[in-house]
C-alpha cells in the first residue's frame, strides 16, 4: 500500500517537473497540492486500511469483475429477496454479493441467514454476509468497499430491482473505459406497499415508469444536485482501495452524491446509454426520504456543496462544452428556470392534531398554473390518525386573489369529501364576489372540522390571480379597509 | 400424502444456459418448500422443445435429470413442430397426473419462497389460477388489494388446478397461437366459476427491459401476433362492436405489422376458421379500449 502512494508521488513530481516555472500558487499547482493533501489522508481510509488489507488475498485473478454491495437492516426480507431474485436474473454471473447487516439483531440476523439460505446454490456461493454494529448509513458502505474483492463495486440497496444486462453492461463499459466510474441510465417508478392476507406487505408497482435518470451525467448539474441513483453506477475498487476516497461518516444523508463526486473527479465517467435498473420511489413506505428531516438532507446539501466549492475539480470537455453553450450555459439555464417557476407556486397545508397548528404536522408541494387555475395532491402519510382541522395556505406571499377554492379529501376506503369556503371556511383574507384577496404575507384558508382517519389524498383546486393591476383595485374599492387598498396601490406603484 | 406439482415449459430456440438456469431456480423453490413445510410430495419439471432441431441432446437432458434428481423429475420432449405457446403448453399439460401445473416462460426464474407463496391461495376452495409477480417489471393490471383477485393471469408464470385445465381443455390452440391464450383461458376459469388470484409475494424475474422513456418495446413480430389476437378476443367473446373497432384501427394505422395482423384476421374469417363467440351477456369478458381489465398505469 505505501507503494501505491510512493508511485502515485512520483508521478506527481514528475508532473511538477512538467509544469515547471509555474508557481506553486496557480491553478495547477494548486490542484496537485490538493490532489497530494486528499489522496490517502483521510483518516477514516486509515481506520480501514486493515480491513482492505484482510481481502487482499482474494483480489485480481479468479475475482468476480463486480462486488454487489447490499447493506441492509433485515427489515424489509421481502424486497431483500427480490433485489437477489434480480441478481439471479443477470445475463453475466461474474459478480459477487457482499450483504452487509447494518446494526441487526439476532432475529434480523436470523431473517438475512434465512434469505441467504433460499438460494439456489450457484446464488449462495456469491454471497458473502458481513455485519457492522456502529456509525451511521455510511458504515456498512465503508467496511463493505474494503472488503468487496471485484475489480468495481456497486451499491444496490435491499430494495432495488435490476434488469437482466445490468451486469453485463457495466462488464462492457468497464472493458472499454478501464477505471472510469460508470454511470447507467435508471428507470424511476412510484410504488407502494400493500398488506396482503397472510400480514406480509408486499410490493406493488403503482405509476407509469419514468426516465429522468435515464440521461448523461452532467458535471455542472451534478455539482448542485445528484441525478444519479446509485443503481446506476459502478466504481473502480482503487479510488476506495488504494486512492482512499471514502465515504464521509460525518453524512447522514446523501453519501452516495458526496462519494460519487468525490470519486468522479479522480477517476472521470463514462455514460452507459441503457436503462438497466429500476429506482423505486416509496409512497407509503419507509425509505431514507421519509426517515430523515427535511433540515436534515438541506443541512448536508449545503455541507457537501461547499466542499465542491472550496476544490479545484478537473471538467471533461463535454461539461465545458456544457458550461459554454447557449443552451445550457448557467445564465441561459437560470433564465429558462425563472420562466419556467413562474408557472409554479409552493403552497402548504397544515393539520391541527389537537394542539395547534405546527410545522411539524405541515406538508409542502408544487403547484402549476394553467391560466390561473390550479389543482395540487398532498399525498398523506400512512400513519395519519385523523385531525380537528386542516388548513391550506397558498404560498408564502400576499397580495394575489384566491378563487373557486375546493379542498377533496380521498379516504382510503374511495370516500371522497369535499370542503369548499360555503362548509365553515375561515381564512386571513378579504372577502368578495369574485373571492378571497390577500394583501398581507402568509395567506391561509382553513376548515376547522373533523378529519378522518385513514385520509389517503388531499386535493385542492381552484385558482389564483398574483399578478393584480389597478383595474383589480377599483373592483375592491369598499370592500377591503382603506389601509389595505393603499397598501395595495403602493405596491402596483413599486412604492414600499 | 402431499399434492404434486408440474412446471413446465414451452421452449423456442432457447438458450440452454438461461433454461438450465430457470430449472435450477425451479428445484431451488422445491427444495425450500420442502425444508418448510413439505406440503408436496413430488415435483416435476416438463419442457417441450418446438424448436426446428431440438435444444438439448439425449445426453444433456440425462445430465439435467441426474443433476436435479434430488428434487425433481425432468422431462423432455421435442416436438418436431413449431407448436405456439397455447399448442404446446397443452401438449405438455392435458395428460400430466399432477395435481398443480406452474406454466410459464422458459426464461422465467422463480424466487426461493415460490411453491410456498404459490400454494397459500389454493386453500380456498374457489381458487383457479394462482398467478406470481413479475418483476423487475410489474404488469400494470389491477388487482383488489384486500383479496388478491384478479381478472386475468399473464401466461408468464400461474399455477392451476390440472384438473381444472383439463376440464377447459387447456388453452384454445385452435384460435391462439401466442398472444391472449392467457387471457382467453383467464375468462373461462371465471365463467366456470374460479377465483383468479394474484400473488405478490411470489416474485418471478423476466427479463423484460424499459426504454429511456420507460416504456416496452415490443418486437415487429409482437406487434403483429398481438393485434391478430386481439381481434381473436373480440369476436370469440362476443364483442362485434369492438372488433370492428380494431379493424378499423389496425387497417388504417399506416403500422405494417397491424396491418398484416388485421389482414390474417379476415383470411381466417373468409376460411370460416373463426370459434364460435361466447359469453354472449359478458359475464366475465370486458374490453376497456385494448385492455382486459383497468390497469393500474400506462406502460
Amino acid at each position: 500500500m505505501q507503494n501505491d502512494r510512493m508511485t502515485f508521488m512520483d508521478q506527481a513530481e514528475q508532473l511538477k517537473e512538467t509544469l515547471c516555472g509555474i508557481p506553486a500558487g496557480t491553478w495547477n499547482g494548486q490542484y496537485i497540492s490538493q490532489l497530494d493533501q486528499t489522496i490517502r489522508r483521510d483518516p477514516t481510509y486509515q481506520k480501514y486500511l486493515p480491513e482492505i488489507e484482510k481481502e487482499a488475498p482474494f483480489r485480481g485473478e479468479g475475482a468476480p469483475f463486480l462486488t454487489v454491495l447490499t447493506r441492509t437492516q433485515g427489515r424489509r426480507p421481502q424486497m431483500l429477496r427480490e433485489t437477489l431474485l434480480t441478481l439471479c436474473g443477470q445475463s453475466d454471473g461474474d459478480f459477487e454479493v457482499l450483504l452487509v447487516g447494518h446494526k441487526v439483531d439476532a432475529e434480523q440476523r436470523a431473517s438475512i441467514e434465512e434469505i441467504i439460505d433460499e438460494q439456489p446454490d450457484w446464488m449462495r456461493r456469491k454471497i458473502r454476509f458481513i455485519t457492522v454494529d456502529t456509525g451511521n448509513r455510511t458504515a456498512p458502505l465503508n467496511l463493505g468497499f474494503a472488503r468487496a474483492r471485484g475489480s468495481y463495486i456497486a451499491i444496490l440497496d435491499d430494495d432495488d430491482i435490476v434488469f437482466d444486462h445490468w451486469v453485463e453492461e457495466l462488464h462492457r463499459a468497464a472493458g472499454e473505459h478501464p477505471g472510469m466510474t460508470l454511470h447507467a441510465y435508471v428507470i424511476a417508478q412510484g410504488w407502494k406497499a400493500v398488506k396482503t392476507p397472510s400480514g406480509e406487505a408486499a410490493p406493488r408497482a403503482a405509476e407509469t415508469p419514468v426516465g429522468q435518470y435515464c440521461k448523461d451525467f452532467s458535471m455542472p448539474d451534478q455539482l448542485y444536485l445528484n441525478n444519479c441513483p446509485t443503481c446506476g453506477l459502478a466504481f473502480p475498487a482503487y479510488a476506495f482501495q488504494r486512492l482512499g476516497v471514502v465515504f464521509d461518516e460525518t453524512l447522514t444523508t446523501t453519501e452516495d452524491w458526496d462519494f460519487l463526486m468525490r470519486t468522479v473527479f479522480l477517476t472521470g465517467l463514462w455514460d452507459i446509454r441503457e436503462t438497466t435498473s429500476m429506482y423505486r420511489l416509496w409512497r407509503n413506505a419507509e425509505s431514507s426520504v421519509t426517515v430523515h428531516r427535511k433540515k436534515e438532507w438541506e443541512k448536508n446539501h449545503r455541507y457537501i456543496r461547499e466542499k465542491f466549492a472550496n476544490s479545484y475539480i478537473l471538467f471533461p470537455p463535454q461539461a465545458n462544452r456544457e458550461l459554454a453553450s447557449t443552451e445550457t450555459s448557467i445564465l441561459g439555464q437560470r433564465a429558462k428556470i425563472q420562466k419556467e417557476l413562474s408557472r409554479y407556486f409552493f403552497c402548504s397545508l397544515f393539520f391541527d392534531l389537537g394542539e395547534g397548528l405546527s410545522l411539524e404536522d405541515s406538508m409542502v408541494e408544487a403547484a402549476m398554473f394553467e391560466q390561473e387555475r390550479f389543482k395540487v395532491k398532498f399525498p398523506i402519510p400512512e400513519d395519519f390518525a385523523g385531525a380537528k382541522g386542516i388548513r391550506f395556505d397558498p404560498g408564502e406571499k400576499g397580495f394575489l386573489i384566491l378563487k373557486d377554492v375546493k379542498v377533496t379529501l380521498e379516504l382510503e376506503s374511495g370516500e371522497k369529501r369535499v370542503l369548499t369556503l360555503g362548509d365553515g371556511g375561515v381564512h386571513n383574507g378579504y372577502s368578495f364576489a369574485e373571492g378571497l384577496l390577500f394583501v398581507w404575507r402568509d395567506p391561509w384558508v382553513m376548515w376547522p372540522c373533523d378529519i378522518p382517519a385513514g385520509l389517503e389524498t388531499v386535493t385542492v383546486t381552484g385558482a389564483i390571480n398574483d399578478d393584480l393591476s389597478l383595474q383589480d383595485l377599483k373592483i375592491l374599492r369598499g370592500i377591503i379597509p382603506r389601509l389595505a387598498l393603499q397598501n395595495l396601490r403602493n405596491r402596483l406603484h413599486g412604492k414600499k | 400424502m402431499g399434492v404434486s406439482i408440474q412446471v413446465q415449459s414451452v421452449i423456442y430456440n432457447n438458450d440452454k444456459k438461461d433454461l438450465i438456469k430457470a430449472i435450477s431456480c425451479a428445484a431451488n423453490a422445491a427444495r425450500v418448500e420442502r425444508g418448510a413445510q413439505c406440503a408436496v410430495s413430488r415435483y416435476s419439471c416438463r419442457y417441450g422443445d418446438a424448436s426446428e432441431t431440438p435444444v438439448f441432446t439425449p445426453e444433456e437432458v440425462e445430465e439435467i435429470r441426474r443433476q436435479f434428481a434430488d428434487t425433481l423429475d425432468f422431462e423432455y420432449t421435442f416436438f418436431g413442430f413449431n407448436s405456439g405457446s397455447a399448442r404446446g403448453e397443452n401438449l405438455l399439460g392435458l395428460d400430466s397426473d399432477a395435481d398443480y401445473l406452474v406454466i410459464m416462460n422458459p426464461d422465467v426464474l422463480m424466487q426461493g419462497r415460490f411453491f410456498i407463496e404459490m400454494l397459500q391461495p389454493f386453500a380456498q376452495a374457489d381458487v383457479g389460477i394462482v398467478e406470481a409477480r413479475q418483476t423487475p417489471v410489474e404488469h400494470p393490471k389491477e388487482y383488489n388489494i384486500q383479496t388478491m383477485e384478479t381478472e386475468w393471469a399473464t401466461g408468464a408464470c400461474f399455477m392451476i388446478h390440472s384438473a381444472l385445465f383439463r376440464q377447459l381443455k387447456g388453452f384454445d390452440s385452435d384460435t391462439f397461437f401466442m398472444y391472449c391464450d392467457d387471457v382467453d383461458l383467464s375468462w373461462r376459469v371465471r365463467l366456470a366459476g374460479y377465483k383468479i388470484i394474484y400473488q405478490p409475494l411470489a416474485p418471478v424475474f423476466h427479463a423484460k427491459r424499459l426504454s429511456a422513456k420507460g416504456a416496452w418495446m415490443p418486437s415487429p413480430l409482437e406487434m403483429r401476433d398481438s393485434a391478430k389476437a386481439a381481434m381473436l378476443m373480440a369476436h370469440k367473446w362476443s364483442n362485434p362492436e369492438w372488433l370492428a373497432r380494431l379493424l378499423d384501427i389496425y387497417q388504417n394505422s399506416g403500422v405494417p405489422e397491424y396491418q398484416e395482423g388485421a389482414r390474417q384476421f379476415l383470411q381466417l374469417q373468409a376460411e370460416g376458421k373463426l370459434p364460435a363467440p361466447i359469453d354472449p351477456e359478458h359475464r366475465v369478458a370486458r374490453f376497456l379500449e385494448g385492455l382486459y381489465t383497468e390497469h393500474r398505469f400506462a406502460l
